[in-house]
């Protein structure tokens, strides 16, 4: 297998919150793409990452495959992306993966496959209420202002006012931020209940918005006390997507 | 000691717990003697000398409660402990002799710091070490400080424990011990208390410990038997009530002749190496019917910064900074895992 992605740097920022969630991923190539679901240990977070073979500039598939990958190793190579870097990804003989930046020079880093069962992970089946699109920089923002104040996130949307709010309490403070078309938060609001409210703990929401560099779009789905959808829209059409479980009070 | 049943433990029925956060939202009742009792023996100097205050009193069990406590709940896990009460006169020999034994290493202990060997030195602190009745007390006012809820067995923690998972208000049993199989304890997770590096005894090697899951219905379904055949097979081997069991007979003997004779009332006079079958048969009605608090609240409370520090800070003389950060890991779990129920997403798998 081989492949060719026109941003590496995408893959930095996306593999940095997928290796915050889990600590070995299994990337699964098939004649399709490239794609890699897993479920953190707590079975809090899930996430699916899926790299279409028309989102990609180059794609030579020989076989199915599965790539077992030790994230820590897989995001430092990875740091060293710079700007206009390409990314090319190798299988190579010996159950070794190659990582090559292709910019100034060639660049190769060498990682061991590893030998890796791809766990299969359930389907969801969430009845989402709202569905919200935002910049991916609003939403990281909202997360790091909320985050010194409480470790839980309450996501509030009111249909009526095509508005959503994000608040956090604490003994010491409370913060809430507003979100709406009007105000040039949102791109797009659209509620099924007239008031979906659910929390989320911040620590979760803080590693999933560090992809939020890599990606144009961000689409954010919830409903009263039930898991929520963060889908990142990746440059070239791959996509990015978290699932994380709501805590109840 | 408990009774050791390792040996014919099926493979199928262990499963190792690689990841604690697994266990999420569990409630697992944790023996306290068992735990406490590791603490002490566990978190020593390398002669041997276990961590004391400055008035020389030992808190070896409390830093052990304190820390490993708030590790546990941090990964989600919910503990509740639950201590001993009065023995059973059942078990009046084992306690006789385990003193005995602490005797012996006591002295033993006092020779080796002599000669300077401190390997032996240690080894033997650790076999004379006691709990008394004063660290046991300071362990319940530490917890109720931590807001951790703790029940009094009329009898043997573990038995109460059993009678709480089976009851379903837990999930799992933890101690090291297997008495609390023979108890009925559907669940029984071994290591949590001890979990991480630990050095093996008498050799310069530290092997890497993992809680150890054990189920009791995969256990008897494995090794076709029932759970009353399994306090035989229990008893023939030596439990705490029958110390050193039948002699001769060792786990994989005791397995053969219980399945091959079905029960205690079976087995011929002449194999039970001088024991009344009586006597022995007692010791399984207890196992099959202990005394258990029936009353009892599991309830988690707010950690008290007041109450812990006055333990262990003004007490006990623990480093105040250790015991803040620690506090603040231990409120953000209550607040994360127990105040508020983190879900997981198995709710939600089509």
């Amino acid at each position: 297998m081989k492949l060719r992605f026109k941003d590496a740097r995408t893959w930095r920022y996306t593999m940095n919150a997928v290796g915050k969630i889990i600590d070995e991923a299994a990337f699964r190539i098939t004649s399709e793409g490239l794609r890699m679901k897993a479920i953190d240990p707590s079975r809090i977070v899930m996430v699916d990452f899926n790299l279409s073979k028309d989102s990609l500039d180059e794609f030579i598939y020989e076989k199915d495959e599965i790539i077992g990958v030790n994230m820590e190793d897989l995001v430092k190579i990875l740091r060293r992306a710079l700007k206009n870097d390409e990314l090319e990804l190798e299988t190579i003989e010996g159950n070794r993966l190659a990582v090559v930046f292709i910019g100034r020079g060639r660049r190769t880093f060498i990682i061991p496959s590893l030998e890796t069962i791809a766990e299969e992970v359930p389907e969801l089946k969430i009845p989402f209420k709202v569905q919200i699109k935002m910049p991916p920089s609003i939403f990281r923002d909202v997360v790091k202002e909320l985050e010194p104040i409480s470790d839980a996130i309450e996501f509030i949307a009111k249909k009526d006012e095509e508005k959503l709010l994000a608040r956090a309490t604490s003994d010491l403070a409370e913060a809430e931020i507003e979100l709406s078309i009007e105000n040039g938060a949102l791109i797009d609001f659209k509620a099924e209940e007239e008031e979906a409210r659910a929390i989320y703990t911040v620590d979760y929401l803080s590693d999933i918005s560090t992809a939020s560099q890599a990606a144009d779009e961000l689409d954010f789905y919830f409903a009263t006390a039930v898991p929520c959808k963060i889908d990142y829209t990746l440059p070239m059409g791959g996509r990015l997507t978290f699932y994380v479980a709501p805590r109840v009070e | 000691m408990g009774v050791n049943i390792r040996e014919i433990i099926p493979d199928e029925a262990k499963t190792v717990i690689e990841d604690l956060r697994s266990l999420r939202g569990k409630i697992v009742v944790i023996d306290g003697y068992n735990a406490l009792y590791q603490f002490l023996t566990a978190i020593r100097q390398p002669d041997g000398t276990p961590l004391m205050d400055s008035q020389g009193r030992i808190t070896s069990h409390l830093s052990g409660l304190f820390y490993r406590t708030i590790n546990i709940m941090e990964n989600g896990i919910k503990p509740v402990y639950v201590f001993d009460g009065k023995p059973p006169e059942l078990k009046a020999k084992e306690i006789e002799r385990r003193r005995k034994v602490k005797e012996d290493a006591a002295a033993k202990y006092a020779e080796a710091l002599k000669k300077g060997d401190l390997e032996a030195a240690r080894r033997y602190a650790m076999m004379a070490a006691k709990l008394t009745d004063e660290m046991v007390q300071d362990a319940k006012k530490l917890l109720d400080a931590m807001g951790i809820p703790w029940i009094q067995a009329p009898a043997e923690g573990e038995a109460q424990a059993a009678y709480i998972v089976r009851k379903g208000d837990a999930w799992a049993s933890a101690s090291q011990d297997y008495d609390s199989l023979l108890f009925g304890s559907p669940r029984l997770l071994r290591n949590l208390t001890i979990t991480g590096r630990r050095k093996l005894p008498r050799k310069n090697v530290y092997v890497e410990i993992k809680p150890e899951l054990i189920e009791l219905q995969k256990l008897l379904e494995r090794l076709r038997i029932t759970r009353e055949q399994l306090i035989d097979i229990g008893i023939l081997i030596g439990t705490d009530y029958n110390p050193d069991g039948v002699k001769g007979i060792g786990a994989k003997k005791a397995l053969t002749l219980i399945k091959t004779y079905g029960s205690l009332e079976k087995l011929p006079e002449a194999l039970l190496g001088g024991w009344k079958k009586e006597e022995l048969l007692k010791i399984r009605e207890y196992f099959l019917n202990p005394p258990v608090e029936k009353n009892y609240r599991i309830e988690w409370r707010e950690p008290s910064r007041e109450k812990i520090y006055a333990i262990l800070v003004e007490e006990h003389d623990f480093n105040p900074e250790r015991v803040k950060n620690a506090f603040e890991r231990l409120l953000k779990a209550y607040r994360e895992n127990i105040k508020s129920k983190q879900m997981g997403l198995e709710a939600w798998f089509g």
